[in-house]
């Protein structure tokens, strides 16, 4: 049986457990972040909403990751479990925008274009996108063969 | 769509309109309770304790996290005991609009409890908004925010038999989905909520801001209206409880300069919502 595993914005889930399900539920203009390993079958999802982590969090709360200090804390980790660099698939998905957003709103866009600097800056290729447009979308990683599928409220489910 | 045939739709819409269920009596009594200086929350138990359903509902929100209560309470008279003023208020509102809006609005391709979620998720970033802000009416906005969709109610029939048609125009004719709604059905939700919550006689301050929350340029006119549209597309963007039309609106260019928001004040707000919303969870259940 598939064990899913949720992962909400500010956190990120890795594994090398084929009979994982790693799920984005309901992405918004936040950036998910899919990385899956096809030669050692490590994956991890990361999802976030916020370009910086922010000093002030709330003791109750685990700690919310930007995408600054998020990013490499989730490489790290899907390394840790069997990810290497030189095999990776990266895929991102989310970014969702509202019609005619004005600059400051452009929160989904920004997060998709700082991901991609922070990937290309560490020559970790994006292979996929399913970004931007007036959409919320949720994704599954499925860690027995990599699988993304994508989907949004009223629309079929596409596999990346 | 001719005339005529847009008329006899917007007159179902208006038959189902005077047939939804009545805001419950007991609710609104005890609101007027609670706008009494000299009144008791003691008045306020003995009215709803004889409404078992709002009294089970009361009893769940109030042991939710969000609410913080030291303790599980079983006992109405102890929770209103326990909690201030403004709490019991919201708490009330929760309570009574659960049935409305924990339902599955397929027409707007929301499952069971994405409406409830949207709803609860937009009344928690208000009170967060209400506060960065300095807003002095946060009850005002925090109902507004909880209600602001209840238009989708009545809407969700008719929008569901005509969802095609409604997708198209706002693909194609890149509309945003208020705007197909009255391309296919001459009204909209925000109309309608803003009707159904005048109906319920709720304040008139509200009924507007409901009406607003998706007009750029009615809602840029005042304050409440601004914080509703602000709290609502900051839900959207942080995808709680989202359907198929919840990016499909536009944002006032003026907004931000409005609201005088900055990008860290921005970032705090988003941050503190998820907080927030891991505290909604019992009340989502």
């Amino acid at each position: 049986m598939k064990t899913t595993i949720p992962v909400t914005s500010g956190s990120y889930a890795v594994s090398a457990d084929p009979s994982t399900a790693l799920v984005g539920a309901s992405i918004g203009a936040g950036i998910a972040v899919a990385v899956f390993d096809p030669e050692t079958g490590a994956g991890g999802l990361f999802i976030t909403h916020l370009l910086q982590t922010r000093k002030e969090t709330s003791a109750s709360t685990a700690p919310y990751f930007g995408l600054d200090t998020g990013l490499p804390a989730f490489m790290k980790a899907f390394i840790a479990v069997g990810g290497r660099r030189d095999s990776l698939r990266v895929h991102l998905v989310g970014a969702g925008e509202f019609l005619d957003t004005p600059p400051f709103f452009r929160m989904g866009e920004d997060l998709q274009k700082t991901a991609r600097r922070i990937l290309e800056k560490n020559r970790v290729p994006v292979a996929g996108e399913k970004v931007g447009g007036p959409e919320n979308r949720f994704l599954t990683l499925d860690l027995e063969n990599g699988s993304i599928r994508v989907g949004s409220p009223g629309q079929r489910e596409v596999t990346m | 769509m001719d005339a005529t045939a847009l008329d006899t739709e917007l007159d179902r819409i208006f038959d189902d309109l005077t047939a939804i269920p009545a805001f419950p009596k007991t609710v609104n009594y005890a609101l007027r309770i609670l706008d009494d200086p000299g009144s008791t929350t003691t008045q306020v138990g003995r009215v709803i304790r004889f409404d078992p359903a709002l009294t089970a509902n009361i009893l769940k929100a109030a042991n939710s996290a969000y609410f913080g209560l030291p303790r599980q309470v079983s006992s109405i008279e102890t929770a209103i005991a326990l909690l201030g003023t403004r709490q019991v208020r919201e708490i009330l509102i929760i309570a009574a609009s659960r049935p409305y809006l924990d339902r599955e609005i397929y027409g707007y391709g929301m499952r069971q409890h994405d409406l409830w979620a949207h709803s609860l998720g937009c009344a928690a970033i208000s009170e967060i908004v209400a506060r960065h802000s300095g807003f002095a009416s946060s009850d005002l906005l925090f109902t507004s925010a909880l209600l602001h969709d209840i238009g989708k109610y009545v809407m969700n029939e008719h929008v569901g038999i005509r969802a095609e048609e409604i997708q198209l125009q706002a693909g194609v004719d890149a509309m945003t989905f208020t705007e197909a709604e009255w391309r296919v059905l001459g009204t909209d939700h925000a109309v309608l909520g803003s009707e159904i919550l005048r109906l319920w006689e709720f304040p008139r301050a509200i009924v507007r801001a409901v009406r607003n929350h998706h007009d750029p340029d009615l809602y840029i006119q005042d304050e409440l209206s601004r914080l509703l549209a602000f709290s609502n597309i900051l839900t959207v963007s942080l995808g709680f409880g989202v359907g198929l039309d919840g990016f499909r609106h536009r944002i006032s260019p003026e907004l931000s300069r409005k609201l005088k928001l900055t990008a860290s004040g921005l970032a705090a707000i988003i941050q503190e919502s998820f907080a927030e919303w891991q505290s909604l969870a019992t009340l989502l259940a």
